[in-house]
């Protein structure tokens, strides 16, 4: 059993808040993934689970034990900061044993067999322990390298940014290799990033951490469907989510700020109350373009870029460029009339003041 | 704006193979042509030959009616706008544009004419008082752009412009440079080892690997019609599945089983495949070839039995929710395939599936030279 709990921790470096009450949990088993921009705080977070860092105020349980100031061995974690770095002149299975071989862990030979037969096993990999690195595909040293962090048979599984500094084609398949992987583990495990697909893709929950602060923790289909914030709505989208400031009038319809367009706010997700100050946060993919006089926008179109099975057709309109993606037969050019359509269902509003979900 | 026309270029630096063999291709007058590939394949030697930064070993390289081999870059007026902003610090963004005007000694009537024009088609009128220092990544782009564009080149080349722009905003700055094209009617030759950033911006794109040129063709062109398998993995993400397989025509089907296992096999009626393509794998009856098909071009369902057409019987590895769409891992006899899918489907890990495909979906590469049966 290995239950997470971070609970309330805040962490400053001289002037800069890091961390702020930051909070959440991990189920036994449970594959939590914390999401936010470069200088959130992830590896901060990370760190504080780890021992590596301790944090000014707030506990970190682990299995219900508090463990906030306790140095890293003590605490059974396994922290993975890239993928491969293996030893090039031993084999899988000299690799996998490595880290039971160190002073501190001093494991009987048969113990060391047993485990890293086990850890081979859970990851699909027992047949490679005579081979070296060099032979093994990229997927293949990939879970050698986690291997070796699961070996310990640590409480909780920790990974920094993995795939993170890999070429765009390489890390969706990567993406897709941990995917697999993700099914076999069955340890409790806390994965940071900052692309939002390996959220989607690997997550039981999602903690959104942005400037220190959770801004959200929840499943991961609610964080996508329902933004708890405008900052989570924007990470969470392959082209980010457009976002306009305006606000509710008496007839609770929403007015773009410099009064050039409003809509109707019935069907929307959100519920919004008259006379408030909003931002509208709608995505490129749910954006429609129709026939000037059937939009709530009339624009130009500004670019089209071919994506084989969409375009993404930008428009400029009362000074705000707006994205669309279209299906790939839609007719369009640079320099046509179009009308933008936005349904209510796709129209999320947050407070202007507080960025909140409304 | 002119054409550009490459015959039979080589560059050799001294080594045993050559950087760049034989390349032969037009650049049409305001064409948005893209040169892609992986990285060392030769793509950005070829531009800087073009800009005059590299000799030619052998070869003809032509803008508009006039053979540039041996002319400079100035001589050749092309333009540069590659990864670095490279703009001058203690100059405003307008003085920054105005200074390669300045150099040519124009009139000041027509620099002030040039430089605005420039700076409203990169949408930087209201920044032209600023310092580069105060500017953010997208700005500096543009201005760089600006500076490049005053000189009305014959030719715009870009060396991956755009690969210190934030991946969140690509898209943004790729909507600017294409805007910028479209509305200058610029000729722009453009590097990049992104297949989406090609994809997006080009008329046509010239794919490139081991200094040899694969292929050229519209974007759909490389898409639906790969002239070898190497151009088939490159472009589209995730990339097309391919599989080694023998190919059986007869008793009115084609029929063709995986090479891995000998076990699966996927089956057509003969009367749904087209004549050319019937006629070309009839050349191979009894014998291996490469079978293609793209991740996006695969339906999962339900499985089906084994004498259905245009069905693979699979196990479902892994689904991957992804937002507005979901791609899936199916293992396919010896083979994990890929699959866009939508993003929730309705089957469970490990659960049997079937994937469905149009034969007008399928590729089909020679086994020894990979190059497209057809």
């Amino acid at each position: 059993m290995a239950t997470l709990i971070v609970d309330r921790i805040s962490k400053s470096f001289g002037k800069i808040q890091a961390l702020k009450d930051v909070s959440f949990e991990c189920k036994d088993g449970e594959f939590v993934v914390i999401v936010g921009p470069s200088g959130a705080g992830k590896t901060t977070t990370l760190n504080c689970i780890a021992g590596v860092e301790y944090p000014d105020r707030g506990t970190v349980y682990l299995d219900g034990k508090d463990v906030t100031m306790l140095p890293p061995q003590q605490r059974n974690v396994s922290m993975v900061f890239e993928t491969y770095a293996l030893y090039p002149q031993l084999t899988v299975y000299e690799n996998l044993a490595f880290p039971l071989r160190s002073p501190r862990f001093r494991q009987p030979e048969d113990e060391i067999r047993r485990r890293v037969l086990k850890t081979a096993q859970m990851l699909g990999i027992d047949m490679l322990l005579d081979r070296l690195p060099r032979q093994l595909s990229q997927g293949q040293r990939q879970r050698v390298s986690l291997g070796r962090a699961l070996v310990r048979e640590p409480l909780i599984f920790l990974l920094d940014e993995p795939i993170s500094h890999l070429d765009a084609k390489l890390r969706n398949a990567m993406r897709r290799e941990l995917k697999r992987m993700r099914n076999d583990l069955t340890q409790t495990t806390v994965y940071v990033t900052h692309d939002y697909l390996e959220a989607l893709s690997l997550a039981d929950r999602v903690v959104v951490l942005y400037q220190g602060q959770v801004l959200q923790f929840d499943e991961t289909k609610t964080v996508y469907n329902r933004p708890a914030a405008v900052e989570v709505g924007r990470l969470f989208g392959d082209l980010p989510m457009m976002f306009f400031d305006g606000q509710i009038d008496a007839q609770g319809q929403f007015v773009e700020e410099n009064k050039q367009f409003t809509l109707s706010t019935e069907g929307s997700p959100s519920t919004v109350i008259p006379s408030v100050d909003v931002i509208l946060g709608v995505r490129p993919a749910d954006v429609q373009l129709v026939a000037p006089e059937q939009g709530n926008l009339v624009g130009e179109v500004y670019s089209v870029q071919n994506q084989f099975d969409q375009q993404i057709v930008t428009v400029t309109a009362y000074g705000y460029l707006i994205d669309a993606i279209v299906p790939v037969h839609t007719r369009v050019a640079e320099g046509d009339r179009v009308g933008v359509y936005l349904r209510p269902e796709v129209c999320f509003y947050f407070d202007r003041q507080t960025h909140r979900a409304l | 704006m002119a054409r550009v026309i490459l015959e039979d270029v080589y560059k050799n630096y001294g080594a045993a193979e050559d950087a760049v063999k034989g390349a032969t291709f037009t650049v049409n007058d305001g064409e948005f042509f893209v040169m892609l590939g992986p990285s060392g394949c030769g793509k950005t030697t070829t531009l800087r030959m073009i800009t005059g930064l590299e000799t030619v070993t052998r070869g003809k390289i032509m803008i508009g009616d006039r053979v540039v081999n041996d002319l400079s870059p100035q001589e050749r007026n092309v333009a540069m706008a590659f990864e670095t902003y490279a703009l001058y610090p203690p100059l405003t963004v307008y003085q920054n544009i105005a200074f390669p005007l300045r150099v040519m000694k124009l009139p000041k009537a027509e620099i002030h004419r040039r430089v605005m024009q420039a700076a409203e088609s990169l949408s930087i009128t209201d920044i032209l008082d600023m310092m580069p220092e105060n500017l953010a990544g997208g700005q500096k782009q543009r201005v760089s752009l600006a500076r490049a564009l005053v000189r009305n080149p014959t030719v715009f080349l870009m060396d991956e412009p755009l690969s210190h722009v934030d991946a969140d905003v690509r898209h943004r700055a790729r909507a600017e440079i294409k805007h910028m094209q479209a509305t200058t009617g610029a000729t722009v030759i453009y590097v990049t080892h992104d297949q989406v950033e090609a994809v997006a911006l080009a008329d046509r794109v010239l794919v490139m690997n081991f200094g040899v040129i694969q292929q050229i063709g519209t974007p759909l062109e490389l898409y639906y019609r790969p002239a070898n398998l190497f151009v088939a993995g490159f472009i589209g993400e995730p990339p097309m599945n391919t599989v080694r397989c023998q190919v059986s025509l007869g008793d009115g089907q084609l029929a063709l089983t995986w090479s891995g296992d000998g076990q699966t096999v996927l089956r057509f009626d003969l009367e749904q495949v087209d004549e050319a393509t019937r006629k070309a794998l009839a050349r191979h009856h009894g014998r291996e070839i490469i079978l293609g098909v793209r991740p996006q071009r695969l339906k999962i369902g339900p499985p089906q039995p084994a004498t259905a057409r245009g069905v693979l019987p699979g196990k479902l590895l892994v689904h991957e929710f992804l937002g507005k769409h979901g791609i899936s891992q199916v293992q396919v006899g010896n083979l994990v395939m890929e699959v866009v899918s939508p993003p929730d489907i309705p089957f469970a890990t490990d659960e049997p599936v079937g994937l469905a495909m149009d034969v007008g979906d399928l590729h089909f590469f020679d086994a020894e030279t990979t190059n497209r049966i057809e």
